[in-house]
């Protein structure tokens, strides 16, 4: 197999001296790495599945409307309210509709925010003032309790067209958990080396004895 | 199998309107994605906070590397297939989970929001690198053997360092399917079988360089050591292994606790350091019995084991054996830990000539003496 190429990352591992000594590693993988760059990328990729799998502020509001139509009440102003923390939170319009989309989609189902949802609001928008995203869920509980939460989830559903509906290699392959530990011999059957110092090679200076 | 396999079968997409017919392993298939590359979660801080932001970068960084493993396993088997050797990009996002995540013994644990993905990403990682092992995913999914072979040598698909790395990932709790994927990539590509040799000799070199910062490397080098790989024998490789359990073993594991021992009371010592060492003493004598008990006692398991193949296997026990028995603190651990009496009862229920092991047997009770072992010894299961 081809040289390496000397990449070596900073962990001490075993395979990476390996990698870097043994030649029999594919060599390359020299392209610039940059985080940011890749991150816009994902970031663009994401917006474009979540617009592709109909979820969309407009539908959302279109939906909610007519939902609250048929129960005859009026939510343009909890709607107005979501919209309003959105325009805070995302100031360029090209990223108010998903910032929008996620407050609502994240609130719908949820009489509290949760830590992994705060975490993902703040991973998607950024360090949000609690109070705003208060505010947001807010107002979109009190749609959830004038058409019914269960009309609301309904609704949600059906807004999202599965991405793949194929069947995932693996999906009925049984995986173990990550390793832990596995047993170890017992350590009283060693020879405890702190007591016995071993002569293993013959040496002829009298001080080592 | 039904139909043709994938290195043989030619499929069909329209492009500007006209019918395309390319071989369904093609770069027509693929796209030059980009991915994220796999960091292990953050460590909290000494006073046990987070960088700001640090778990949510992180949480949205592993939201997309998931997106695309599932992304990869979705895949059609002509698109998987074609993406995993005309994109070499993915294979640097796997790599980078192989190489870089945590390993169970550095007893690190991730922070409570961040241990549910790690699990998503190290089972997803796992079952790509499952789909990239087997040559037959169904009856209609499949690759000529031989071809296979050759696609996962020459494009790198799999290669030792990386095999290394998954049995350390997926070894304690994923044995059998871990098992079955090896075998499979040794059996139909046999040149991983010249790299694993190659790969041995640049231990040996690895472990030279940890004997050098010990300043216990002055004693023997075996001769091979210096030779060029190419021209290792396969006694050559025998003395290198020979060489890493005396280096390891006799010299690295003593030579690291007399350092300890200088350095402070051993009550002082930290229990992660001592539990380390034990643990490296631990695994090197559980793979060493694992080897000796695959060459030499488990071929005896068949209901009646021919009386040569009896002889053959009391001849390689008796070859291990007397070479390691020079080696006085990893005999005298092997033989408490598995006493060479069980050892010798057994090849004796199986009709072994033992006699010629005798001197074996009193050459280890002559050591475990030494060290004040000898009495008392309860054994521990044969394999």
């Amino acid at each position: 197999m081809a040289p390496h190429g000397g990449r070596v990352t900073g962990l001490p591992r075993l395979t990476s001296f390996l990698r870097s000594h043994a030649n029999v590693s594919r060599s390359g993988g020299d392209e610039e790495y940059d985080l940011a760059q890749v991150l816009a990328i994902k970031r663009e990729e994401r917006n474009k599945r979540m617009k592709e799998n109909g979820i969309t502020w407009p539908r959302i509001k279109d939906q909610v409307e007519h939902l609250g139509k048929h129960n005859n009440v009026n939510l343009e102003c909890y709607l107005r309210e979501v919209w309003e923390v959105a325009r805070q939170v995302a100031p360029e319009l090209d990223t108010r509709d998903e910032a929008a989309t996620l407050l609502f989609t994240l609130s719908h189902d949820r009489s509290v925010l949760t830590v992994k949802q705060r975490l993902k609001l703040r991973q998607m928008l950024g360090d949000v003032k609690p109070l705003l995203l208060e505010r947001a869920h807010k107002a979109v509980r009190n749609i959830a309790d004038l058409v019914s939460e269960e009309d609301l989830v309904e609704l949600m559903n059906n807004l999202h067209i599965p991405e793949n509906t194929s069947t995932m290699f693996g999906a009925n392959i049984k995986i173990g958990p990550l390793a832990q530990t596995p047993e170890l011999l017992p350590m009283d059957k060693l020879l405890d080396l702190t007591k016995v110092k071993v002569v293993s090679q013959a040496t002829l200076n009298y001080d080592d004895y | 199998v039904i139909g043709e396999p994938l290195d043989k079968k030619f499929l069909t997409f329209r492009e500007k309107g006209f019918d395309k017919r390319v071989p369904a392993l093609h770069i027509a298939w693929a796209h030059r994605g980009t991915y994220i590359k796999y960091i292990p979660p953050p460590l909290p801080e000494e006073d046990g906070s987070f960088l700001p932001g640090a778990i949510e970068s992180w949480l949205e960084q592993m939201e997309f590397l998931e997106q695309d493993l599932r992304n990869m396993l979705n895949l059609p088997h002509h698109k998987f297939w074609s993406q995993m050797v005309f994109d070499p990009a993915i294979h640097e996002c796997l790599e980078s989970y192989i190489a870089n995540s945590y390993r169970w013994y550095e007893g690190i644990v991730p922070n409570d929001h961040c241990t549910p993905v790690v699990e998503s990403v190290h089972q997803l990682m796992f079952l790509i690198y499952v789909r990239m092992s087997t040559y037959k995913e169904s009856k209609a999914c499949h690759i000529t053997p031989s071809t296979f072979g050759d696609i996962i040598y020459e494009n790198y698909l799999f290669d030792i360092c990386k095999l290394l790395d998954l049995c350390i990932l997926y070894g304690p709790t994923n044995s059998p399917l871990l098992a079955k994927m090896i075998t499979n990539i040794f059996t139909q590509q046999p040149k991983y079988y010249d790299d694993l040799s190659q790969t041995v000799s640049s231990i040996s070199l690895a472990l030279e360089k940890v004997e050098d910062k010990l300043g216990v490397a002055e004693y023997c080098v075996p001769v091979a050591i210096g030779a060029p790989a190419e021209n290792l024998s396969m006694a050559d490789l025998q003395d290198i292994i020979l060489y890493l359990l005396s280096s390891i073993y006799e010299r690295v594991i003593p030579s690291l606790m007399d350092m300890l021992s200088e350095r402070c009371d051993v009550s002082e010592w930290e229990p992660r350091t001592i539990q380390r060492i034990q643990l490296i003493r631990s695994s090197l004598l559980i793979t060493f019995r694992a080897i000796l008990h695959h060459k030499c006692l488990a071929p005896l398991s068949l209901e009646k084991p021919l009386p040569t193949l009896v002889g053959e296997c009391v001849e390689k026990f008796m070859q291990v054996m007397s070479t390691c028995v020079g080696e006085k603190t990893f005999i005298a651990d092997y033989c408490s830990a598995y006493p060479i009496n069980t050892d010798l009862e057994f090849f004796k229920q199986h009709g072994g000539d033992i006699t010629s092991l005798s001197f074996i047997k009193d050459a280890v009770n002559m050591v475990l003496s030494e060290m004040g072992l000898a009495s008392g010894m309860v054994g521990l299961a044969l394999d």
